[in-house]
């Protein structure tokens, strides 16, 4: 769920917008430089971003009878590297804005932040440290998939916080309070999250081999490696790397 | 399960054949006011002036407008049961609600709402093609296509979503939570193979028929009307003036 249009005070707004901003200049200039190396990867980019764009849009069933929306950054993060996800994250949530009515214009910032900043961060931290502790590739996908969306939604409780602490217990007060309330449906939905990351991820080793390749995301395997790849080893023992 | 996703009716407007520039206007001056305004009366006239344009000037349907304003309300009543909770640490966990202004609660919604409908008033009036020149200003021109391409491909994977969909929940696979589950991962997985697929041919087919770097697309550009904007701006002005002068603050 992202901070709706207008909810935030005005300085909190131009203060996270303030935040996001070095790290959305530094995604533009690693987009750039992906896209003047890997041109054709430029439908690739696209499609991922469309891609995230439809998973947010879809409503999942959870526990409580409720539904809620995924928020599509592990993939993404696991795919291109937390920072070609900051531009790209903030492109999906401008459209999200413009198209679904979720987030808004002058609250861009703050949501860019957390979705497309601090989520991403964690889930490559989280994908980095399975995949050293050799975990393999579906359950470092499943972890950075459930970590971002748990992350992502710990950054819009406390970007709330901070805007309205709570009268006896001030921030941390707030912070239980709406993280609570998260909780609700974000801890099951990011369960679901991780395990479709997961399975995306596996077929795209599968299907799309090509296209991971030219983005760096496994190395390109000698020829008789590739053939036992596609025959009867698993995806797993091509060695990923972490983004372009 | 459902998906939806909202026909925003640019094309059956009366604002279609107005300057996107003008439009922008409107919008932005309408979203800064409800920022900066305090908010009784300022964001109520923002709300009023803003539902008013799309519903009676620009003619947008009712339903469409409604609809739009589901998600953001679905926030603004979270947030507004939220914020009257207390919760103390001091002494063990304790709950209560604390003794605000009801009309101190509603502050942040009401802002949000004005905000919303005011920002809302350009998407649902503009088609993006008429909105690329401005975003061209801003951001490289690498970022721009990629924008464009997103664009595009939001409506191709929005289709393929819907109608595998349909063909899933016809065969009642979203008749539990676990089949539930099972259908939305195969639908995600399958949809982005397919669009992957696609968007190969599509690049293959682009690249046989010489396309450069960049999409071009056509656009009725329009020149603003310098009275327009400033009667805009003029109303604007009254606005604030009308609201501050209410408040007691000139």
């Amino acid at each position: 769920m992202h901070i709706a249009e207008g909810f935030l005070p005005v300085g909190h707004a131009v203060g996270w917008t303030a935040v996001s901003m070095p790290f959305f200049a530094h995604g533009i200039y690693r987009l750039r430089c992906v896209l003047r190396r890997y041109p054709n990867s430029r439908l690739l980019l696209a499609t991922s971003a469309a891609f995230i764009f439809v998973l947010s849009a879809l409503k999942l069933p959870s526990i409580t009878g409720s539904s809620s929306h995924p928020t599509g950054v592990g993939l993404g993060t696991v795919l291109f590297g937390p920072s070609v996800m900051a531009p790209l994250g903030t492109m999906v949530l401008l459209f999200q804005a413009l198209l679904l009515a979720h987030g808004g214009l002058t609250t861009l910032g703050a949501n860019a932040f957390s979705m497309a900043i601090a989520g991403p961060c964690v889930a490559s931290w989280v994908f980095g440290v399975s995949r050293k502790c050799r975990a393999s590739l579906m359950v470092a996908a499943f972890l950075a998939g459930t970590m971002g969306d748990w992350a992502t939604y710990l950054t819009t409780a406390a970007q709330l916080a901070l805007a309205f602490p709570d009268a006896a217990g001030g921030f941390a007060g707030s912070f239980v309070k709406f993280g609570s309330v998260f909780a609700i449906t974000q801890i099951p939905l990011a369960i679901v999250e991780g395990l479709v990351t997961a399975l995306v991820v596996d077929l795209l080793i599968s299907y799309s081999r090509p296209e991971l390749v030219e983005l760096s995301f496994i190395k390109e395997p000698p020829d008789e490696e590739l053939a036992d790849c596609n025959g009867s080893r698993s995806p797993d023992h091509c060695a990923p790397c972490h983004g372009p | 399960m459902s998906f939806h996703m909202p026909h925003l009716n640019y094309q059956h407007n009366r604002w279609q054949g107005k300057p996107a520039g003008e439009k922008l206007v409107w919008s932005g001056g309408l979203l800064a006011l409800a920022m900066f305004l305090p908010v009784y009366p300022g964001c109520l006239f923002v709300l009023i002036t803003a539902a008013a344009l799309a519903l009676l000037s620009a003619r947008i349907g009712p339903k469409v407008y409604f609809c739009l304003l589901l998600y953001p309300m679905s926030f603004i009543l979270l947030g507004a049961l939220v914020t009257p909770l207390s919760l103390s640490l001091d002494g063990g966990l304790t709950l209560r609600f604390s003794a605000l202004d009801p009309l101190k609660v509603l502050e942040p919604g009401l802002r949000s709402l004005s905000a919303f409908c005011s920002m809302i008033l350009l998407p649902l009036t503009t088609p993006s093609a008429d909105l690329l020149p401005f975003l061209n200003k801003i951001l490289p021109e690498d970022l721009t296509e990629l924008v464009v391409l997103t664009h595009r491909l939001i409506f191709v994977f929005c289709d393929t979503t819907e109608q595998m969909r349909q063909a899933q929940d016809a065969r009642l696979g979203y008749c539990s939570m676990p089949s539930a589950y099972r259908s939305l991962s195969s639908l995600l997985a399958a949809l982005l193979l397919r669009t992957l697929d696609r968007c190969r041919r599509l690049e293959s087919g682009l690249s046989a028929r010489g396309l450069g770097r960049s999409l071009c697309m056509l656009s009725q550009r329009q020149p603003c009307s310098p009275n327009a904007v400033a009667s805009t701006v003029l109303l604007l002005a009254l606005i604030a003036g009308l609201s501050l002068s209410w408040r007691g603050c000139l």
